[in-house]
């Protein structure tokens, strides 16, 4: 059976295109990594949320506001960093996965 | 084939001619023509060409019509930002919902309207009713009933699905040759049997194409729903673009919905309608040869 599956042109296709979408999501899993600052999210509010500075490689679009509202709430722009208030852990691994973001850093006021 | 290659290996006999070996460019057009790649981007090079030529020319203003070249500039532009991933897996999940919810609703309720008269009577005329409305005239009342939701699209992309897909199944039930099933009877089969064993295999080729027309026009009710419901979307996008008078990304998002039909269509849908024809076109046959 694997063999008759392996000789057909279609399921050798489409399992290349599975096989790029695992690498894609590997390849985002591991850009990931130290995307964070160290230290981000050590003084949580009570909900157990924080602020996080979002630092971009370009002028936030419509687009990037509105994923990043899934996470936070925005407290506004400066530049190519967008400010993010009630930000969750999880939120934080969520933001790191996105390719389009530089870092997550700790705001000023913050420090 | 191999008479093909024979013929091809054949030495000249006697009183025939030796046949002259093609010219260069001919063999090349011949090896070319064999090439998968070739036939499946071939006919759109020139298709690109002259869109590159008007564009050049400038026979439209740069801002109402560009070129290749900006719209792959784009295509770049959008990929580092991640817009258009993003919006690209917005439109796909949304096609798999209705795609997935309109099989589901669909396949099922083809086979009771096709097997039952008292169902088919009912449903019949509110079905032709229904499917003379446009998925499109749907949308001003959705959109008063679930507002700009995901659910507004899917519900436009199940309605788009399910109507195709019932005629599909009940024109393929109609065609399964009723000596099958009456044979299968009398041999004994109960008609839960019949119906799996007969005319379930008979209607598939019916089914499969019934699939393949019913999520190209959920395919298309998709993107018209995201350019007038959506916040995200590859519609959505061409329309936000629209509205900021960025004609390249309107391009960049035409080309993008024909080469993912295209995929869908090359990679699972044609396939999967091929593969059912052989494997239970043979009902038909069967009648035929008879």
């Amino acid at each position: 059976m694997w063999s008759r599956a392996a000789a057909s042109p279609t399921l050798r296709r489409i399992a290349v295109l599975v096989l790029a979408v695992l690498l894609y999501q590997g390849w985002l899993t591991f850009q990931a990594v130290g995307k964070a600052e160290p230290g981000l999210g050590d003084s949580p509010d009570e909900r157990g949320r924080f602020p996080v500075d979002v630092v971009l490689g370009f002028p936030p679009e419509r687009y990037h506001i509105l994923r990043l509202q899934d996470h936070g709430r925005i407290a506004g722009t400066d530049g190519t960093t967008v400010h993010l208030r009630g930000v969750s852990p999880a939120g934080v691994d969520a933001l790191a996965r996105e390719y389009w973001i530089d870092a997550l850093a700790i705001p000023e006021e913050e420090r | 084939m191999a008479v093909r290659s024979a013929e091809r290996t054949r030495p000249p006999g006697p009183g025939r001619p030796a046949r002259a070996p093609a010219p260069p460019l001919r063999r090349l057009w011949l090896r070319l023509t064999r090439s998968p790649v070739f036939r499946t981007l071939g006919p759109f090079v020139p298709v690109v060409a002259l869109w590159w030529l008007i564009a050049e020319l400038e026979v439209f203003p740069p801002a109402f019509f560009v070129g290749p070249d900006r719209v792959v500039a784009e295509f770049a532009e959008l990929l580092r930002k991640g817009v258009l991933p993003g919006y690209l897996s917005d439109s796909l999940e949304r096609l798999g919902y209705g795609a997935g919810f309109g099989l589901l609703i669909g396949i099922p309720m083809g086979f009771l309207t096709a097997l039952s008269l008292r169902v088919r009577k009912a449903l019949w005329p509110v079905l032709l009713f229904f499917q003379a409305i446009a998925d499109i005239a749907w949308l001003p009342i959705v959109i008063v009933w679930f507002g700009f939701s995901l659910t507004s699209v899917t519900f436009v992309i199940v309605y788009t699905v399910v109507f195709p897909l019932m005629l599909a199944v009940v024109s393929g039930v109609e065609q399964v040759p009723r000596e099958l099933v009456l044979a299968a009877r009398s041999l004994g089969a109960g008609r839960l049997r019949v119906f799996w064993e007969v005319t379930v295999p008979g209607a598939l080729p019916s089914i499969a194409t019934g699939v393949r027309t019913g999520l190209g026009y959920g395919w298309r009710a998709l993107v018209a729903a995201e350019i007038i419901v959506g916040t995200s979307g590859i519609g959505f996008m061409m329309f936000d673009a629209r509205r900021v008078g960025d004609v390249s990304q309107v391009f960049l998002g035409m080309v993008v919905l024909g080469i993912l039909w295209y995929m869908l269509d090359a990679l699972i849908l044609a396939p999967f309608e091929k593969a059912t024809v052989e494997r239970w076109g043979l009902v038909r046959g069967m009648e035929d040869d008879g």
